[in-house]
């Protein structure tokens, strides 16, 4: 017994070396109490209330009890990775006790929602907190039948992570899958939810994002009453919903805020806005390339007037602004919120006035792909607007090489690639309302049993 | 990885097809607008074609302020002409927004048309819904530079109803043409268009017979009542007095043939219905009903002798035949109709004028 | 559910055949036979699909491979199965010459044509990437666009109709029928072969409403499909014509958008009832072949090699009459197929359910 504290006071005492954040507080040498823990990730307070100050006061049966109930013993190989997740060592009467009150993360208070606003709706954003998360979705949700599970992913980061689901309504092979899925996952490092998410599939998606994440407790909180999963992550904002449907994506939470009318309206815009931003580019070319005969007479010619001089075949035109275009959103996402407004406005100026001045592009194009850039903020969830954002340079490559036909071609191609897209047998294109016999794995299960 | 190779494979063979392609910039283009064909010396004919300059984003790029370009050439076969006009074009000629197809009145007396109707239906390049025409001068109409143009041409394709919405105009497509000349027992018709003034002026209608050439014309009043037979007119006027050119307008006007053997003969009841208003003040003399009696023996008149003038030379762009046909069970449609039926058929108008319509402004009692 | 997309499959065939295969048959011999074969081929359709409904929702949770097996025994099941699966192989093919057609003459008349058959094959070619639930949706997906523009496309038409010519069409339509008419009009209605892959989904099929379908919307697009063109071009005009639906459309002058001429709102009709035909077709053959070979890699290698043969011959039939030809034919071989299968199950299902053993 004495070997193993001896081994443990060696592990402990390398780390403080170590480590200029670890403390060692000899608390009654006699006795060989001795408490370790990180400065940084630890409360002093909580040490001192729980146990320094019982210590002197209670009897010593009395704190031995009180130790057994607020500690846990721990094997030594956990020991480290303990303390460096805030976790109090306390060596007492020769053993190893952890505890975990004492942690401490620095955290932010519940603010606004940075990334999807919303008009109607609340204006409480998840934070990088477990504790926060938690306490405003059981906020949008009570619910006795909400289940917490636990994991932690990251082999070498170890960030703790939360299943969350309802118990009643979510289909259970399909969150004992996840589980299953969960304790296979070997990245070694993770700390954003929709990373997680990604490696949870057997076959990691390459283009279309598998998972809805959101930073709103009210759509967290909507999707559990929908029966699907919701994984947190201690260092992510967001919250990662699955399986989910293409309309999902579609989907803002305002649209079960606002009267019926107006929000299938909305969504009839957004699915329209897709539909433009992926096809506008690869359509500009085909048309005005290969098959202009499909527009009227009158605008055949305007477009023929506007490129008149210019130097360059139009693939390569719309290659060019959409290029521009793109350069123009990732540097206003990327730079210092001071300079943000000039880097927008210089590059409007350069891409709406001077290059049309210059006969560098055609005037027709400046709106198209201003229609297109504006059509793809339109997409309420982020990760499907950048796919989006690739999506139409397929399409564009298509409408390049075989015209109309290649557009078709393409768009069909594309449409079959994301309805052909499962998450265990959770159809992406699926309407959630279906009856469930509709998934593949069920009816051929069915099929052979038979 | 095996998408990525799958991919790679698909992208070799894609850029495989090099430069044998449709890819043809909208700039590199010369767009035709309007075609015409005159009859020229010893049985060839004179192609010209409308070619547009599209207005220029930036002046700067070019001087020419022109905004269209005349090809002209001749040849035998339509054929031939479309591939001898290419030695004076720099651009790809670019047929699929040829809005109009004008033939001069000579070649379309000396030719049979649907021969050269039938190039343009094989071509998938011309559009079949390009709107034909008849010219005393058809290379005129198509270089003449009308002065309010909003797009080159649309002096001649807007003036079939996309545009203004005259009496004096009936709209014949390629593929109607093409229709009409295939179909057994039917003739067809086409607007004349003339230039006068440097304007595009509507100046009657031609008929064709059955050998697909123009037999006969019909002057401007003779084409108002054409239209009014053949589909109706909504907008018009007719004159009552031949001096002081007072009339009454029309607001909406249809007729209606029904076939009936009489005495051993066909006889066609042609029903004009005519909803009318006033709009001169010199009819302020005569109450609305002795209008309408004027009216009434105007049209009957007028009618019937454009009937019998039509059917004296054997030609049936109303599509009598196919009407009588369209209603028969028994009947066959042949070209025999044109020789034997229809020469032999007689005509009893019934035209029935309502003035339905004073006029809002001001009351107009009726004495009678 | 279910019922929505069983009910999306039957009108995307009738819309496919309809537009594509139906003028082609009746209207260029108006003038001999008629219209009198439209309702006959709906009889005779409705009776085929009431034989072979009563027989697959006796057996809900069968394919036809496993229907032809437990009722005709394996030989003779496996033969009429495999039969069928060649059938469709065929019929891809029509589908897909005629489609590379379209393409060539209105949209890539220079394009080298091996390079247009290439990156058409890619459509059926995701077959076999999806299973069956995809499929249905793919094909609700694609059938409730090609309904928007066919009805754009009928409403057009219906406004350019010369009623004259429509009455005297009418009229005159009533002359004895030819077997290829009469074939041709039943083909319509083929959208309940679907079943053969998709009935344990579906199983339980509501005959009354198959028929109800036959009734309103087959009828209604079949006669659509044959009257507009005869009543815009006229019966005579209509003999000369190839793609008859394309040049109907190309009299149909519009004001949409940027839009002036009805011919391009008929292009991407076609090419999306015609990607997805082909699709279909290939996937059907996919699946059965699947569930006949004992390993699914050899169906795999089958339907490549199909696709690949696929290529190769429609740069041999470069003559768009041929495929006309031999498609009229191949349908009245698939009518008899259809028929003779259909009462030989009815007669066999009936047997077998009075022996107990069935149960």
């Amino acid at each position: 017994m004495n070997e193993q504290i001896h081994k443990v006071n060696g592990m402990l005492e390398t780390f403080l070396e170590n480590n200029a954040d670890a403390r060692k507080e000899q608390v009654d040498g006699e006795q060989g109490f001795n408490l370790y823990y990180i400065m940084s990730v630890t409360e002093r307070k909580v040490i001192y209330q729980q146990i320094t100050d019982p210590y002197f006061r209670y009897s010593k049966t009395q704190f031995g009890q009180h130790i057994q109930s607020i500690g846990e013993e721990c094997p030594p190989d956990q020991l480290l990775l303990r303390l460096c997740k805030g976790q109090t060592v306390l060596i007492y009467d020769d053993r190893v006790y952890t505890i975990k009150k004492s942690l401490k993360y620095a955290t932010r208070s519940v603010s606004t929602p940075q990334v999807e606003a919303s008009i109607v709706g609340p204006l409480e954003a998840f934070v990088e907190s477990m504790a926060i998360n938690l306490n405003l979705i059981r906020k949008h949700y009570q619910n006795p039948d909400l289940r917490v599970v636990k994991f932690e992913v990251g082999t070498t980061s170890h960030v703790s992570g939360y299943l969350l689901y309802d118990n009643e309504l979510a289909d259970k092979t399909f969150v004992d899958n996840e589980l299953a899925q969960i304790k296979k996952l070997t990245i070694p490092n993770a700390q954003a939810v929709s990373k997680v998410q990604q490696h949870l599939p057997k076959r990691r998606s390459l283009l279309f994002p598998r998972s809805v994440v959101t930073e709103r407790p009210d759509r967290t909180s909507q999707a559990l009453s929908k029966g699907k999963c919701v994984y947190l992550i201690e260092t992510s904002p967001f919250a990662s919903i699955a399986p989910i449907s293409f309309h999902d994506f579609m989907a803002s939470m305002d649209d079960s805020y606002m009267l019926p009318v107006y929000s299938y309206f909305l969504l009839v815009l957004r699915y329209f806005a897709l539909l433009a931003t992926v096809i506008l580019p690869g359509a500009y070319v085909a048309f005005t390339a290969f098959n202009p005969e499909v527009f009227r007479v009158q605008l055949a010619l305007s477009i023929a007037g506007s490129r008149a001089g210019l130097p360059y075949p139009a693939f390569l035109e719309v290659t060019f602004m959409l290029v521009m275009m793109e350069l123009l959103v990732e540097a206003s996402l990327r730079v210092p919120k001071t300079i943000g407004p000039a880097a927008t406005t210089v590059g409007g100026l350069i891409l709406g006035e001077a290059a049309s001045q210059a006969n560098l592009v055609s005037d027709i194009m400046i709106i198209v792909v201003s229609a297109v850039a504006i059509a793809n903020f339109v997409i309420p969830i982020n990760p499907m607007s950048q796919t989006v954002r690739v999506l139409k340079y397929l399409l564009l490559f298509m409408g390049t090489v075989a015209g109309f036909f290649g557009l078709t071609i393409g768009f069909v191609l594309l449409v079959g690639y994301v309805f052909t897209l499962h998450n265990s047998n959770y159809s992406l294109v699926q309407s959630f309302k279906a009856s469930v016999s509709l998934s593949t794995k069920s009816a051929s299960a069915g099929r052979q049993s038979s | 990885m095996r998408l990525s190779r799958t991919f790679g494979i698909g992208l070799c063979c894609l850029l495989l097809q090099g430069c044998q392609s449709d890819y043809k910039d909208i700039d590199r283009r010369q767009f035709i607008v309007m075609m015409s064909l005159d009859q020229a010396d010893n049985g060839k004919f004179t192609l010209a074609l409308k070619g547009v300059i599209p207005q220029l984003q930036n002046s700067g790029a070019s001087s020419s302020t022109a905004s269209f370009d005349i090809y002209k050439t001749t040849a035998a076969s339509l054929g031939q002409a479309i591939q001898k006009v290419r030695q004076q074009l720099f651009l790809e000629p670019d047929y699929s927004h040829l809005k109009a197809v004008i033939f001069s009145e000579q070649f379309a007396e000396r030719n049979d048309l649907t021969r050269y109707i039938d190039f343009f239906i094989r071509r998938r390049d011309f559009q079949d819904i390009a709107i034909v025409a008849i010219s005393n001068n058809a290379e005129k109409v198509v270089s003449l530079h009308q002065e309010a143009e909003r797009t080159t041409g649309d002096s001649v394709f807007m003036k079939f109803g996309e545009g203004a919405n005259a009496e004096y105009n009936p709209i014949i497509q390629l593929q109607q043409v093409y229709k009409y000349s295939l179909t057994p027992g039917l003739t067809f018709y086409c607007p004349i268009l003339n230039v006068s003034d440097d304007k595009v002026v509507s100046a009657g209608t031609a008929l064709f017979g059955r050998d697909n050439r123009m037999k006969m014309k019909l002057t401007l009043l003779e084409t108002k009542y054409f239209n009014l037979l053949r589909s109706g007119i909504s907008r018009g006027f007719i004159i009552l007095d031949p001096v002081k050119e007072y009339g009454i307008g029309i607001r909406l006007a249809k007729a209606e043939f029904r076939f009936k053997i009489e005495q051993d003969a066909l006889l066609c009841d042609v029903h004009v219905k005519v909803q009318a208003q006033i709009e001169d003040s010199d009819v302020l003399d005569f109450s609305p009903s002795e209008l309408q009696k004027l009216a009434k023996k105007k049209l009957d008149s007028d009618i019937s002798s454009l009937l019998v003038k039509m059917q004296n030379n054997r030609v049936d762009p109303l599509q009598l035949g196919l009407k009588y046909w369209s209603k028969n069970p028994v009947r066959r449609l042949n070209n025999e109709w044109l020789t034997e039926d229809y020469p032999e058929m007689k005509f009893r108008v019934h035209s029935d004028v309502m003035i339905t319509r004073t006029g809002t402004l001001r009351f107009n009692t009726d004495r009678g | 559910m279910n019922v929505l997309f069983y009910v999306s499959l039957l009108i995307y065939y009738m819309i496919n055949h309809s537009l594509l295969n139906l003028p082609n048959v009746i209207d260029r011999n108006y003038l001999q036979n008629g219209l009198s074969a439209l309702p006959i081929g709906l009889l005779l359709a409705a009776l085929n699909a009431w034989m072979l409904l009563s027989v697959y929702n006796r057996f809900p949770k069968f394919t036809m491979v496993e229907i032809n097996r437990y009722l005709c025994g394996k030989y003779l099941g496996n033969f009429l199965s495999i039969m069928y699966v060649a059938l469709t192989a065929f019929f891809g093919f029509f589908m897909f010459r005629g489609l590379m057609e379209v393409i060539i003459e209105f949209l890539m008349p220079h394009t080298p044509v091996w390079f247009l058959a290439i990156l058409l094959i890619s459509v059926p070619s995701l077959a076999l990437l999806h299973s069956d639930n995809s499929v249905i949706y793919m094909t609700a997906f694609f059938t409730l666009i090609a309904a928007v523009l066919m009805i754009l496309v009928f409403w057009l038409g219906f406004k350019e109709i010369d009623p004259v010519m429509l009455q005297g069409v009418v009229y005159h339509g009533w002359k004895m029928p030819s077997l290829k008419g009469i074939v041709a009009s039943a083909f319509v209605y083929g959208g309940y072969t679907g079943l053969y892959v998709m009935n344990p989904y579906f199983a339980r099929t509501s005959i009354k409403l198959t028929f109800l379908l036959f009734v309103t919307v087959g009828l209604f697009l079949s006669l659509c499909g044959t009257v507009i063109p005869l009543a815009v071009w006229g019966p005579w005009a209509l003999r000369n014509l190839n793609l008859i639906w394309i040049m109907t459309a190309e009299t149909f002058s519009l004001d949409l958008f940027v839009l002036e001429r009805g011919l391009f709102l008929m292009i991407p009709l076609l090419l999306i009832t015609g990607y997805i035909g082909v699709f279909l077709y290939t996937y059907k053959g996919y699946r059965l072949l699947s569930l006949l070979m004992p390993r699914k890699a050899t169906a795999k290698v089958i339907i490549c090699c199909v696709l690949v043969s696929y290529v190769i011959l429609s740069l041999l039939v470069q003559e768009p009459a041929v495929n006309y030809r031999y498609r009229e034919l191949y349908m009245v071989v698939w009518f008899f197929y259809q028929n003779i299968t259909g009462v030989l199950l009815y007669v066999l299902a009936k047997r077998k359910g009075r022996t107990p053993s069935a149960a």
